[in-house]
C-alpha cells in the first residue's frame, strides 16, 4: 500500500501547527491538489514538512503516552510535551479505540474531555478536580473491575526487557544512547509520566 | 502480581525470537460496546534494549514443550524454568496493558504441553475470554501449532485477526536435520492448506504468515526463496519472515559457529522477498543473481544487481512507466507514483533536485536515469 499525501489532511495538520501563518495556509490551500500531494514545488515541500512535524508530535503521544484508569470508566493522561494543537485528534483517536470510556487529557492549554457523545470540551480547571467531578456521577464500570489491581508499569517493563536479543543489537541505532538506556526500556520521544507524578504536590 | 511478573518475564523471553511486524487488520468494528480497534497500524509503543520496536504483547502460553527442535530454547530436554499462564492470567495481563496504552495487540504462541490439542484448547480459552468477557475487538495474532487439527484451526481463525504457522526450514530433509518429532507434510503443509481454505471462506481477515530460521539447518538462500515462492503460490501466505539463527546454550547447536554476516543475510532475504512480493520481480530474475552455492551475494544490493543486467536502463525519468521506474534502484513505490502523477499535470522532472524532493535516493538512482537528456557517464562509454 502506497502511503499517500492527502491535501485535506495536510491542511488539517498545518492548521494545528503552532507557528503557522494564515497567509501561508491560504497559499497552500490554493495549490493544485496534484502539486501538493506529489510535492511538486518548494512550497508543497515546506507544507508537507510542517504537517509531518504536527503528525510526529501527535504520533509520539499515541505511541508513548500511558493512560491511567479510573474504575468509573474514565481514562486520563497528562502531557506537558504536546507542542502543536493536537488535543482534538488525540482524543478522537483514543475515543475510537475506547468508545465505552470518557477520556480526559491535560496539556499546557488546559484539560480536554471527550464524552460519550463524542463531544470535546475544554476547561482550565485542574485535571484532578475534573476527574473527581466525573467520578462523582459515573457508575463503576464492570469491565474494569478486574483490571485495577497491580502495577502494570512493572509488568510491562519486565516484558519489554525480556525481549532483548543480544545478537540483534544494532549498534548504529543506539550508538548515541547514554548508558542507562542500554539497560532500561527505551522510549525515544516523549516521557510518559503517570498522573501521580503531577498530582503528588497537589494533594 | 509477583508470580504474574515472573511468568511474563519467562514467557516473554521464550517468545522473543518469534517475529510479528503487523498490527492492523481490515476487520470493521461497528459496535460501540467494545474495547479496542484493529485498524491502526505503525504504532511502536517502545524499543527493546537491542533497538527493536515493541508493539504487541508477545508471549507463549507455556514454554513446556514435547518437541526437540535442536535450535529452540524451549525444547523438551533443555533445563530452563518452565511455567504457563492460566487463561485468566493472560487475559488480565494483556487487557490491563492494552487499556493503559502499553501495547497494540496480542501475539500468542506456545510450546506443546502434554499434547497439541490440549495446549491449543488453553490458547482458545484465553482468546475467547479476551474477546467475550473483556469485549476486546483489537488485533490478535495467534500461532497455529504444528499438527493442530482442522476443527481447532477453524475455532482459532474465527476469532483471530491473523494466524501463523512456523515452517522454520525449507524442506522435509532440512526438517529431519533439526527435529525428530515433526512431520513436514502432516504437521506443517496440511494445516497450512486448511488455513488457506478457511481464509478463502472469509475467516481471519489479515491472512496468515510464516517465519523461516536462517542458518540452523545449513540451507541455502535459494532453497529458502524457492520455498517462499511455493508458499505464496500454493498456500497464499501474506508474507514470510526471516530470523537469523542464534545458537542457544543448552541446545545441540550451541557450539555452532556462524559467519558474522548472518544478520546481513537476513536483511537481504527481506529485500528479495520485497522485490518478489511488492515489485513483482520474476522468480528467474532473482535466482539469476544468486551465486553458485545458491547464496545471495552480500556485497551488492539485490535490486542493484538485477538492474545492472537489465537492458531497460538508463531510463528517461519523464517517459518511463510506473513499473519501469519501480525497477530503478533508489526509486520506491511512493517516488514512482509521485513522478507519474506530476507528469499527468505536465509537471516534468528537470533536475536531480526535483527527484530528491520526491523522495528518490539519488546516490543509487543516478547511474540509471536520464534527466533532460543528461545522464551520469559510466566508464564503459570511454571504451566503446
Amino acid at each position: 500500500m502506497i502511503r499517500r499525501i492527502h491535501k485535506k489532511k495536510v491542511i488539517g495538520a498545518l492548521s494545528r501547527h503552532k507557528e503557522v501563518d494564515n497567509k501561508f495556509l491560504e497559499v497552500v490551500k490554493a495549490l493544485p491538489k496534484e502539486v501538493l500531494e506529489n510535492i511538486g514545488n518548494p512550497i508543497a515541500e515546506k507544507a508537507v514538512r510542517m504537517s509531518r512535524e504536527v503528525n510526529t508530535d501527535l504520533h509520539s503521544h499515541k505511541a508513548f503516552l500511558r493512560l491511567s484508569v479510573s474504575p468509573h470508566g474514565i481514562l486520563y493522561a497528562s502531557s506537558k510535551k504536546l507542542i502543536h494543537r493536537n488535543e482534538k485528534p488525540f482524543l478522537q483517536f483514543l475515543k475510537k479505540r475506547f468508545p465505552l470510556f470518557i477520556i480526559l487529557f491535560e496539556s499546557n492549554r488546559g484539560v480536554f474531555i471527550i464524552d460519550h457523545l463524542n463531544q470535546i470540551k475544554m476547561t482550565k480547571k485542574d485535571l484532578n478536580y475534573v476527574l473527581k467531578e466525573y467520578e462523582s456521577y459515573m457508575p463503576l464500570n464492570p469491565l474494569l473491575q478486574n483490571l485495577m489491581d497491580g502495577n502494570f508499569h512493572e509488568l510491562w517493563e519486565s516484558f519489554a526487557l525480556s525481549q532483548l536479543i543480544q545478537s540483534k543489537k544494532d549498534s548504529r541505532s543506539i550508538i548515541n544512547l547514554s548508558e542507562k538506556w542500554e539497560t532500561k526500556v527505551t522510549v525515544r520521544r516523549s516521557n510518559s509520566k503517570p498522573l501521580d507524578y503531577f498530582l503528588v504536590d497537589k494533594k | 502480581m509477583g508470580e504474574l511478573q515472573r511468568k511474563i518475564e519467562i514467557l516473554g523471553n521464550a517468545s522473543k525470537f518469534d517475529i510479528c511486524a503487523s498490527m492492523a487488520s481490515p476487520r470493521k468494528a461497528f459496535n460501540r460496546n467494545r474495547i479496542g480497534t484493529p485498524h491502526h497500524a505503525g504504532i511502536c509503543h517502545a524499543y527493546s534494549p537491542d533497538g527493536r520496536c515493541i508493539s504487541l504483547f508477545k508471549v507463549l502460553m507455556t514454554n513446556h514443550c514435547l518437541n526437540d527442535c535442536k535450535y529452540c530454547i524451549n525444547r523438551c530436554s533443555r533445563a530452563n524454568s518452565k511455567t504457563m499462564f492460566t487463561p485468566e492470567e493472560l487475559a488480565k495481563a494483556f487487557m490491563g496493558l492494552y487499556i493503559r496504552n502499553y501495547v497494540e495487540g496480542l501475539f500468542l504462541s506456545s510450546g506443546v504441553l502434554r499434547s497439541v490439542s490440549e495446549t491449543t484448547e488453553n490458547m482458545i480459552e484465553a482468546i475467547n475470554l479476551i474477546r467475550s468477557q473483556y469485549k476486546f475487538r483489537g488485533y490478535l495474532h495467534i500461532k497455529i501449532l504444528p499438527g493442530t487439527d482442522n476443527y481447532q484451526i477453524r475455532r482459532i481463525m474465527e476469532i483471530a485477526d491473523r494466524v501463523s504457522l512456523n515452517i522454520e526450514v525449507p524442506s522435509p530433509s532440512r526438517l529431519n536435520e533439526v527435529s525428530s518429532t515433526k512431520d513436514y507434510y502432516l504437521d506443517i503443509v496440511r494445516p497450512q492448506k486448511t488455513i488457506k481454505q478457511l481464509i478463502e471462506s472469509g475467516l481471519t481477515p489479515a491472512g496468515h504468515t510464516t517465519p523461516f530460521i536462517i542458518g540452523a539447518a545449513g540451507e541455502s538462500d535459494k532453497e529458502i526463496f524457492e520455498r517462499l515462492v511455493w508458499e505464496y503460490n500454493h498456500v497464499n501466505i501474506k508474507r514470510g519472515y526471516f530470523s537469523a539463527f542464534t545458537p542457544m546454550k543448552g541446545t545441540p547447536l550451541e557450539k555452532v559457529k556462524l559467519p558474522y554476516t548472518m544478520s546481513k543475510r537476513e536483511n537481504f532475504l527481506y529485500r528479495i522477498d520485497w522485490l518478489f512480493r511488492k515489485y513483482s520481480y520474476k522468480r528467474e530474475e532473482i535466482i539469476s543473481i544468486l551465486n553458485e552455492d545458491g547464496m545471495i551475494p552480500l556485497h551488492i544490493d539485490p535490486k542493484m544487481a538485477i538492474a545492472f543486467q537489465d537492458e531497460i536502463f538508463p531510463l528517461d525519468v519523464n517517459e518511463a512507466g510506473y513499473k519501469e521506474l519501480l525497477r530503478c534502484p533508489g526509486v520506491g513505490e511512493v517516488s514512482a507514483k509521485r513522478i507519474c502523477n506530476l507528469r499527468k499535470i505536465n509537471n516534468k522532472i528537470k533536475s536531480y533536485k526535483d527527484l530528491s524532493r520526491l523522495g528518490v535516493v539519488l546516490k543509487r538512482a543516478k547511474p540509471f536515469l536520464i534527466i533532460d537528456g543528461r545522464k551520469q557517464t559510466n566508464l564503459k562509454e570511454f571504451f566503446n
